[in-house]
């Protein structure tokens, strides 16, 4: 699967524009979604002729780097190559649909790919619970300058977390 | 110290992002499909022995329109999109749900003050009711899933609109900013992404959704608050003790522009106004009533103040009404 860039503007959404200019002899790469680029200025004129020099000037990142842009969501008609303009989905089973391309892009938007919070149907584990306790005692601590024992909270909290808490959240 | 009125934290916000299972997301959304998620949305509140009211987007004059934006209870958003759109708030707007805005829902507590937990205690149990009643969009792996990805996972924006004019004037908000963006969390103008900042004032919030617990977020968020107003504080001090004379003149003539203007912008309002509010802060202006200082911005903005006042004007008769209820309203508070 090929690696989704995100915005060098914004860093949130996919870029689907690319553009070099040369100053001086250094070319300068910027990639950027399709809000940052009309934001900059960079816009589409809507001229038919213009087409195929925008193309020129900016390459879709997504045909670059052959992402199956024709894709579509069979529940509401979402494209791949919608999404990546847009940075928007049409309904939940997108997220099906895509799965890859979301997954890429979620990783790097949101650094991770695993849920441990809230759920429709939740309850949490006693250590979950635990350390929400923790970490609302830790914010009264600090809350009224109490740093010895904000610490000593935060050390129990360590401890909980070890190892790593992924998955704390019982949904079954 | 830690002082909950010094007028530095003016608000907190707790907003939920929801889709309920088998809709398309509003943006994609029928009229049919719009109609049936805002019905869904009314049925469930009504069992919260709560009362809530519904504005439709369709049913919205421009001035409500405005004014409910200018209260951050309605967004650009949702005035833009689906036809079904609607806000449904309770009675005193602490509890407010945006419905068909770039997801089915958008659930909000504001409350103002320092107030971050609690405002998302209120807003989660409201989420609770809806969803004891609905089936939500949601996956084990990335949980909630909204419209844009940005959102996925606890859908949780946590913030804090922050006054901060001390960082502001001794150019030290960069740091601040610089700070917070290494725990994802980012710094904004008031009325969020694009926004610029009136009257110093800043909105801090959480960026990631996913790979952290609502707990974790809120912590997280008033932590950086809690610094942050931390540094306002010691700024302040900074910036008195830097040029007290030049300080005490800026203030008061601000306060004497407010109180003696025939025409005032609300441009103007803001940029004397947040001087005020740092006069009563230092001391140079006494001020009797803390709780109408802190509701003055809100009420003479352009759209707010129209409500109030049950008239249309126009940009000149609008600030000639400012100047001289701000001046009489000033004159009552302060001393």
């Amino acid at each position: 699967m090929a690696e989704i860039r995100m915005c060098d503007e914004c860093g949130i959404r996919p870029a689907v524009y690319y553009t070099t200019t040369v100053i001086n002899g250094v070319a300068n790469e910027r990639y950027l979604c399709e809000i940052c680029k009309n934001k900059h200025g960079f816009i589409k004129p809507d001229i038919p002729f213009f087409d195929s020099l925008f193309e020129a000037f900016g390459v879709p990142v997504a045909e670059r780097e052959n992402v199956r842009r024709n894709d579509v969501c069979p529940t509401c008609g979402c494209s791949a190559s919608n999404y990546l303009k847009t940075g928007f989905l049409g309904c939940p089973d997108c997220y099906k649909t895509f799965d890859k391309l979301i997954l890429d892009s979620v990783s790097k938007i949101q650094k991770d790919t695993k849920h441990i919070g809230k759920s429709p149907d939740k309850f949490y584990s006693p250590e979950e619970a635990k350390y929400n306790d923790l970490l609302r005692r830790r914010e009264e601590a600090v809350a009224v300058e109490d740093y010895k024992l904000a610490a000593k909270i935060n050390e129990e909290m360590k401890k909980l977390r070890q190892p790593p808490a992924q998955g704390g959240q019982k949904n079954e | 110290m830690n002082n909950v009125n010094n007028g530095i934290v003016i608000s907190c916000r707790a907003r939920l992002a929801r889709n309920f299972d088998g809709y398309v997301f509003p943006a994609r959304l029928d009229d049919e499909g719009g109609k049936a998620i805002l019905k869904k949305t009314e049925d469930a509140l009504a069992r919260s022995g709560e009362s809530f009211g519904t504005v439709k987007r369709a049913d919205m004059s421009d001035l409500q329109a405005e004014t409910l934006k200018e209260l951050h209870l309605i967004s650009d958003e949702l005035l833009r999109g689906n036809k079904n759109a609607a806000v449904v708030v309770n009675k005193n707007n602490e509890i407010c749900i945006m419905v068909n805005e770039e997801d089915h829902l958008r659930e909000q507590c504001i409350l103002s003050g320092n107030r971050l937990s609690e405002a998302y205690s209120r807003i989660s149990a409201i989420d609770d009711i809806i969803a004891s009643q609905n089936k939500f969009a949601f996956d084990k792996r990335l949980g909630y899933l909204t419209a844009c990805p940005t959102n996925v996972g606890t859908g949780l924006r946590a913030s804090a609109l922050m006054f901060l004019p001390g960082l502001s004037m001794t150019n030290s908000l960069a740091g601040c900013v610089n700070a917070v963006s290494r725990f994802d969390m980012t710094v904004r103008g008031e009325y969020g992404e694009g926004s610029d900042s009136e009257g110093f004032l800043y909105q801090i919030s959480n960026q990631k959704t996913l790979g952290i617990s609502e707990d974790e977020i809120i912590s997280s968020v008033s932590g950086a608050v809690n610094q942050i107003e931390k540094q306002e504080i010691v700024a302040r001090n900074a910036l008195l003790q830097s040029n007290e004379a030049l300080l005490r003149d800026n203030i008061m003539r601000s306060y004497g522009i407010l109180t003696n203007a025939y025409k005032l912008s609300f441009k103007e309002f803001t940029e004397k106004f947040a001087m005020v509010k740092l006069g009563v802060y230092y001391g140079f202006i006494n001020c009797n009533d803390n709780a109408a200082l802190g509701k003055m911005l809100d009420k003479f903005r352009p759209a707010n103040m129209m409500t109030s006042a049950g008239k249309i004007m126009n940009e000149n008769e609008r600030d000639i009404y400012r100047a001289a209820n701000v001046a009489a309203e000033l004159k009552k508070i302060t001393v």
